[in-house]
């Protein structure tokens, strides 16, 4: 009993005494009892607390499947709460109001119950839903034919506009749950308590793909967490892996790795002359545009291609084969990359300045992710080649069309 | 001094009677002789106890059964009265001090000496010594009326000082805001008879008990935004700016792009709260970039050039992006947690320095150190982090993130 409702007993019985005018102690009794009623509502009597209390909010129905804090969002409200003691129950109210208690209910404003619907429900079940529950704004009710109940409970009712607090979005609302033996909210509150919950503003990420292209060459380039990484490219600068030999082929490697999201993808070209020293020149392998050709030993060819060749091409003390195919391999969706057909025969090799050698069009043209291509290049000469140091510079060019 | 002077005009009158061959100056030295033997030589020679106060102290009795000891002016309230005061006395021994409580300072010239308080009780407890210190030191008490007790020692001799006796379980007067005193005497007899040495009153007032009560009702204060400040060092919702945020670069398949939002969150449920992550990945219409996940095995580092979206509440350590000026991402939650009044902290999934994780629905954080319960306010940051392979479709990837806190009452 509040300090308020003590005071207020004695003032009473005072007023009462004073009262000579009242000619029969019936309608004193019945002042009293009409006067002790008002100072003491039924409800706040015996209600005992609502333990273990929560109200999570949860995300929407389609077609907007609005953020549970979302303020104004068309969500649900899932109570869970524990009611104390076996009571008969018949209906629950769920009051929302913009404090906890003590004082009278305000419903937040933008807060909207009137097409709530009850759409889960444990422990104590049995409830629906109807006109009734949902008529009156901020304090729905859920009914059943009255019952005993005890324990964990929880009811979800759906389609519950949230609060929408012009300039404050990041908003406390209160919601005052009671259970009644009535099966309509009315008469003396059995149980009560208080949760809390809070929109919150929304939180929108942004940001911007732009048309990308990643290309890099160099001697070699490695890989970070498995993925090409053009920062770890070398230097350009390259030398065929032993003399030059009418009796048995030279061969050097270089790598590049590219990427793109352009929707027809990239294209690759090879630019250059052949190897030349001076006046003096290795013939380019290329045999018009009826494929790339086999080395042979002895005649003058330089060529490359961007396979993993079979052929062992040298002769050093441990020979390996040449050359490494596209990496990681194609699979027509996010990796595209692939070497085009004169330069993707194993052991044949072309040298066509302007060449396209590689483009992202295995499952048709468009983006891919990085992969690295490494291109093998070889060299044999015939007998009289004149001694010199040959040299060729080659600019491979990337170009996506987006 | 009108009792002395009543005396004095009576023998005056007999002294007129005379025969008046007695002279003027026989009479004036017969009246002194008079005033001496009324005016008792003791009371003329007791000294003025000097820095006298009383404290009126809270005991250890809850009269009302409120759960609160007794106010030390509580009316008719049960507490401690602390005496300080300093004795004078020069010479001679001091064997008790008596403690007499009366409505006046001192007695009234109509007779009266001295009136209880109402309701005031030394007895009904009854009183102890509580502390006793100083110059003199009392081993005993005894309460010899409702309104009087002493405190005495074994006598000896005492050169004077300052002195404090504290008497426990006073039933104070139950008269509301009504000043009462006490008078203090000093004695050399162990039984505070005999002649006073020194003596002094001091005062003190019940008073009304201020009950001043108000509602903590369930509490959550929880907001989101990019940024959110401090006011007085207290986390400030009403500071946060708007939940519209943009990464720091373009994405690229060569570096990551960052970019951070802020929440905060205090609740006084008693099983704290959970703050639950809600929402799609990056999308542009029909393309997406992939949430970083491990399927519950923990979160995800970064891999530049594949496609991650995630984010974390942690101080990461790591640069993640080349800018100019580059900086680690993210800050840890503040105040750090203490397993008190701070409690809040990041889910293990997104905690890990440098690691991230997404998956819609998660419990990012909860008011779980040193066990779930009530938090005073913290501020979140999240990081958000994004890498893109390099066929990643050009255009403009948005999420709208819903964070949702949950207290449990």
């Amino acid at each position: 009993m509040s300090g308020s409702k003590r005071q207020l007993l004695p003032k009473v019985l005072r007023v009462l005494g004073n009262k000579k005018r009242v000619s029969t102690s019936l309608m004193a009794t019945m002042m009293v009892t009409g006067l002790l009623v008002a100072a003491f509502p039924a409800e706040d009597a015996n209600a005992a607390q609502i333990t273990v209390r929560s109200l999570t909010l949860q995300a929407g129905d389609s077609p907007n499947f609005d953020g549970g804090s979302r303020p104004g969002g068309i969500v649900k409200h899932r109570f869970s709460f524990t009611i104390p003691s076996t009571t008969t129950i018949g209906s629950i109210k769920f009051e929302y109001c913009t404090t906890a208690s003590v004082t009278a209910c305000t419903t937040p404003v933008g807060l909207s119950t009137t097409a709530a619907t009850l759409t889960d429900q444990t422990g104590a079940t049995g409830f629906s839903a109807n006109g009734t529950t949902t008529a009156t704004n901020g304090a729905p009710y859920i009914t059943r034919t009255a019952a005993t109940g005890t324990g964990a409970v929880a009811y979800q009712l759906s389609a519950v506009t949230n609060p929408n607090v012009s300039g404050t979005p990041n908003y406390t609302f209160f919601v005052r749950i009671s259970t009644y033996a009535s099966t309509n909210a009315t008469g003396g509150a059995t149980d009560t308590g208080s949760v809390a919950a809070s929109t919150s503003t929304q939180i929108q990420l942004t940001g911007t793909m732009p048309e990308s292209l990643i290309f890099c060459t160099g001697g070699t380039i490695s890989t970070t967490s498995s993925i090409p990484d053009c920062s770890t490219a070398t230097s350009g600068s390259i030398a065929f892996d032993q003399l030059f030999s009418p009796s048995d082929t030279a061969t050097a490697k270089s790598q590049m790795a590219a990427s793109t999201n352009a929707g027809f993808g990239y294209v690759i070209t090879v630019n250059g002359p052949t190897l030349t020293s001076g006046s003096n020149t290795i013939a380019r392998m290329t045999n018009g545009s009826t494929g790339p050709i086999a080395s042979t030993v002895g005649t003058g060819q330089f060529g490359l291609n961007l396979r993993a060749n079979t052929t062992v091409f040298d002769n050093q003390t441990t020979p390996v084969a040449l050359g490494t195919n596209v990496a990681p391999a194609v699979n027509g969706t996010n990796y595209r990359g692939q070497a085009r057909t004169d330069y993707a025969t194993d052991n044949f090799f072309e040298f066509t300045t302007g060449d396209t050698v590689a483009a992202s069009d295995n499952g048709g043209a468009g983006g891919t992710d990085a992969q690295i291509f490494t291109a093998s290049y070889i060299v044999n000469v015939s007998g009289s080649q004149p001694a010199g140091t040959y040299v060729s510079t080659l600019t491979y060019i990337c170009t996506p069309t987006f | 001094m009108k009792k002395i002077a009543h005396v004095l005009a009576a023998h005056l009158n007999a002294v007129q009677r005379l025969k008046k061959s007695a002279g003027v100056f026989s009479a004036i030295l017969f009246a002194t002789a008079l005033v001496l033997q009324v005016v008792p030589p003791e009371i003329a020679s007791a000294a003025q106890i000097t820095s006298r106060s009383l404290t009126l102290m809270s005991g250890s009795f809850d009269s009302n059964s409120d759960g609160i000891n007794d106010g030390g002016s509580l009316p008719g309230g049960v507490a401690n009265h602390s005496f300080a005061f300093t004795l004078p006395q020069t010479t001679g021994n001091l064997g008790s001090i008596k403690f007499k409580y009366c409505t006046t300072a001192a007695a009234v010239p109509n007779g009266i000496d001295c009136n209880a308080p109402a309701g005031l009780s030394t007895t009904t407890r009854p009183v102890t010594l509580g502390t006793s210190s100083g110059a003199a030191t009392f081993s005993a008490i005894t309460n010899v009326a409702a309104n009087e007790s002493y405190v005495s020692r074994t006598a000896a001799s005492f050169t004077g000082g300052a002195v404090t006796v504290q008497l426990n379980s006073v039933v104070n007067p139950t008269t509301t805001n009504t000043t009462f005193f006490v008078r203090i005497s000093s004695y050399a007899a162990t039984n505070a008879t005999g002649a006073e040495i020194d003596s002094g009153s001091v005062a003190a007032s019940t008073s009304n008990a201020i009950e001043i009560s108000g509602t903590m009702p369930e509490s959550l204060v929880f907001c989101t935004g990019r940024t959110i400040s401090l006011t007085s060092l207290v986390p400030d919702c009403t500071t946060a700016t708007s939940g519209v945020i943009a990464f720091d670069q373009l994405f690229s398949p060569t570096d990551t792009a960052t970019a951070r939002s802020q929440m905060a969150a205090s609740t006084n449920a008693g099983a704290g709260y959970a703050i639950t992550v809600n929402g799609p990945t990056l999308t542009s219409g029909s393309n997406t970039i992939t949430r970083m996940t491990n399927g519950g095995t923990g979160p995800t580092p970064l891999i530049l050039g594949t496609s991650q979206f995630g984010l974390n509440l942690r101080a990461n350590t790591a640069v993640f992006d080349n800018q100019t000026t580059p900086v680690a991402l993210g800050l840890a939650v503040a105040p750090i947690v203490n397993g008190t009044n701070y409690r809040g902290q990041a889910r293990a999934d997104y905690s890990t320095d440098n690691s991230f994780e997404f998956t819609g629905g998660d419990i990012v954080a909860a008011s779980d150190n040193g066990g779930a319960g009530g938090t005073d306010a913290q501020i979140y940051t999240t990081s958000y982090v994004v890498n893109v392979p390099g066929s990643q479709p050009a255009g403009t990837y948005t999420t709208t993130l819903t964070y949702i806190c949950t207290p449990t009452f």
